[in-house]
């Protein structure tokens, strides 16, 4: 199957090769409250989800072993950022519109 | 009785055997009755966000008290982003119930509480502070929900609780015991009562001397003895019991779902009195509820007002009118106004500050003028959304005759709108607006949280008025 995508597959593929061999990296989902979120947040985490397919194993953010976390924001203001900063040792992702490429996400996630 | 889920918290009802009165008739099951399972969907809506990851952020919080993770409506706001996450909160469940969620009241009164016992103990030497902090960590880990009790039925206006002809038109403590209290009186318009578990009394105003009796507050359970419940009439409140378009938001409330609650000498022991004769602290007391309460309405409201607005936009699309420039102006004003409240709660929220007790607490001059906006902004919000649905919202056949085998097909063809939109999509999105834009829903507005005249009071008090002539004397060289 080929889960290539222009500028980004490449990368995610051979990390998803990787990461199958090694194992699934732990990433923490972190939704902000969705005061007024300028889209479905669930969705574009499921898009997401699809995208990481079996590379990523999605834990809970007080995950004693989590390897990165995924901030989803409904707008710019994500509040989740300022919530978490400097309160976890592994490094954030953050997105903040579902026009951002889940495959490019998921490649953030797993570098 | 910890609750989680929605099922919780309907269970958790049940247990309780409550006096509630509707229309003239005891209730004799709180959960299945028609007029409240509307306001039980809105109030459950506060557990079942908490649950779900997409929510949580803003719907729980850590303990300050035990470092549990608790729902954000037992909370102490332990810094300004957890009192915009507070108004975030209430933005974001408004948007799923399109109605009051009740459970704020008891929130303000838990940190108006948690502020003002602090001050109390320090100045009399009592110990409210940390049998309120029992109180809490007990509301923390059951999570159960609480009504503020703090508007009093005040009789004749102009005289103080002590000179009134009938001495229980204020709630007051008529017997003092080695064990607990004897207490008498009402409280009226209690958001939510007929749906939760305790009900926190507090003085409605300022005491002064002779007023000792009156300084009361307690936690009640809703099922202690000699507590009635007797539940207010709202608009078109009986159209809920059909379960159809007709009430337009049939599966929540219109408002809060508001009671008036009687105590006929209700014993309350020790450890549930938070104050008992500090009449010097009720005026603070009062304040610091207020503006905890007013901080709300741009959250709650603003997502209230989303919904109209959402609505409005629909029946415009609906009836072919939505690209008509004059509607679009329209719906961008609705919006202003929208931002403009909600602006006015975070602003309150992002200035807030950190009481003696370790508490924050909203601006409370901004606060003040969010709640005023409120009285203004959602009666414009609803003329417009009048402007543009049309008269139709007042007029609009019932539901049972566009179903009747004889009239449908005339409702259906002379009902309609835009080609490839059903009638009765139409008239849903109608139903809601007229729903949402009338009646209780403005007085509420209007009233609730404080009429438009306390809030003009707080302006006198806190304004600065004479610092602005100051300024205005700098400016213009005035040197006396």
């Amino acid at each position: 199957m080929c889960r290539r995508r222009s500028c980004h597959g490449q990368s995610v593929d051979k990390r998803l090769l990787r990461y199958s061999v090694k194992m699934r990296k732990r990433v923490a989902l972190k939704y902000c409250g969705g005061c007024d979120s300028g889209f479905d947040r669930v969705a574009h985490f499921e898009r997401i989800r699809a995208a990481a397919g079996d590379s990523i194993e999605w834990v809970v953010i007080d995950d004693g072993r989590l390897e990165a976390v995924l901030i989803i924001s409904g707008c710019a203001t994500a509040c989740p950022e300022r919530s978490l900063e400097g309160s976890l040792d592994v490094p954030m992702t953050s997105t903040t519109s579902d026009d951002e490429d889940p495959v490019k996400i998921v490649d953030t996630l797993l570098r | 009785m910890k609750i989680k889920t929605k099922e919780d918290y309907i269970n958790s009802l049940k247990e309780q055997e409550v006096v509630i009165y509707y229309k003239g008739d005891r209730v004799t099951e709180r959960t299945t009755h028609p007029a409240f399972v509307p306001h039980i969907n809105s109030a459950a809506k506060t557990y079942e966000l908490a649950l779900m990851p997409e929510y949580e952020d803003l719907l729980t919080a850590t303990s300050g008290l035990t470092g549990n993770k608790i729902n954000r409506f037992t909370h102490i706001h332990s810094s300004v982003e957890d009192l915009i996450k507070k108004v975030q909160m209430l933005r974001v469940i408004a948007h799923e119930t399109a109605s009051c969620f009740q459970r704020c009241v008891g929130f303000d009164a838990l940190n108006a509480l948690y502020m003002t016992t602090y001050e109390i103990d320090e100045k009399h030497g009592t110990s409210y502070f940390p049998r309120l902090q029992d109180y809490l960590r007990r509301i923390q880990e059951e999570n159960f929900m609480l009504v503020g009790g703090m508007t009093d039925p005040k009789g004749d206006r102009s005289k103080r609780p002590s000179q009134q002809a009938d001495a229980d038109l204020f709630t007051r403590v008529v017997e003092k015991k080695a064990d607990g209290v004897v207490i008498r009186g009402a409280k009226a318009h209690q958001t939510g009562a007929v749906n939760s578990h305790e009900i926190m009394i507090m003085p409605t105003q300022a005491m002064g001397e002779g007023d000792e009796a009156y300084a009361i507050v307690a936690a009640i359970p809703l099922d202690a003895k000699g507590v009635t419940m007797i539940f207010g009439r709202q608009t078109n409140e009986e159209r809920k019991f059909e379960h159809g378009i007709d009430a337009g938001n049939c599966e929540f409330g219109m408002v809060g779902g508001e009671a008036l609650v009687v105590f006929e000498d209700v014993f309350v022991p020790w450890e549930n009195v938070f104050m008992c004769g500090e009449a010097d602290f009720a005026g603070l007391l009062v304040e610091r509820f207020a503006t905890l309460h007013r901080q709300n309405y741009g959250g709650c409201k603003g997502g209230v007002s989303d919904v109209i607005i959402g609505a409005s936009a629909l029946a415009a699309q609906y009836q072919g009118t939505l690209n008509a420039s004059h509607i679009k102006d329209k719906l961008i004003e609705m919006l202003h106004l929208a931002e403009t409240v909600y602006a006015g709660s975070v602003a309150c929220s992002a200035m807030g500050s950190k009481t003696k007790s370790g508490a924050f607490y909203p601006d409370p001059l901004l606060a003040n003028c969010t709640k005023h906006n409120i009285t203004r902004v959602i009666y414009e919000i609803s003329r417009l959304a009048h402007d543009i649905g049309g008269g139709i919202i007042a007029t609009l056949p019932f539901e049972a005759d566009l179903r009747s085998p004889e009239i449908g097909k005339m409702v259906e063809k002379y009902m309609q709108g835009v080609e490839g939109v059903s009638t009765e999509t139409r008239m849903k999105v109608l139903r809601l607006l007229e729903n949402m834009t009338g009646g209780t829903a403005l007085v509420e507005s209007m009233h609730g949280a404080g009429s438009p005249q306390s809030q003009r009071i707080m302006y006198q008090r806190l304004g600065k008025l004479g610092e602005k002539m100051k300024m205005a004397q700098k400016i213009a060289k005035i040197d006396q």
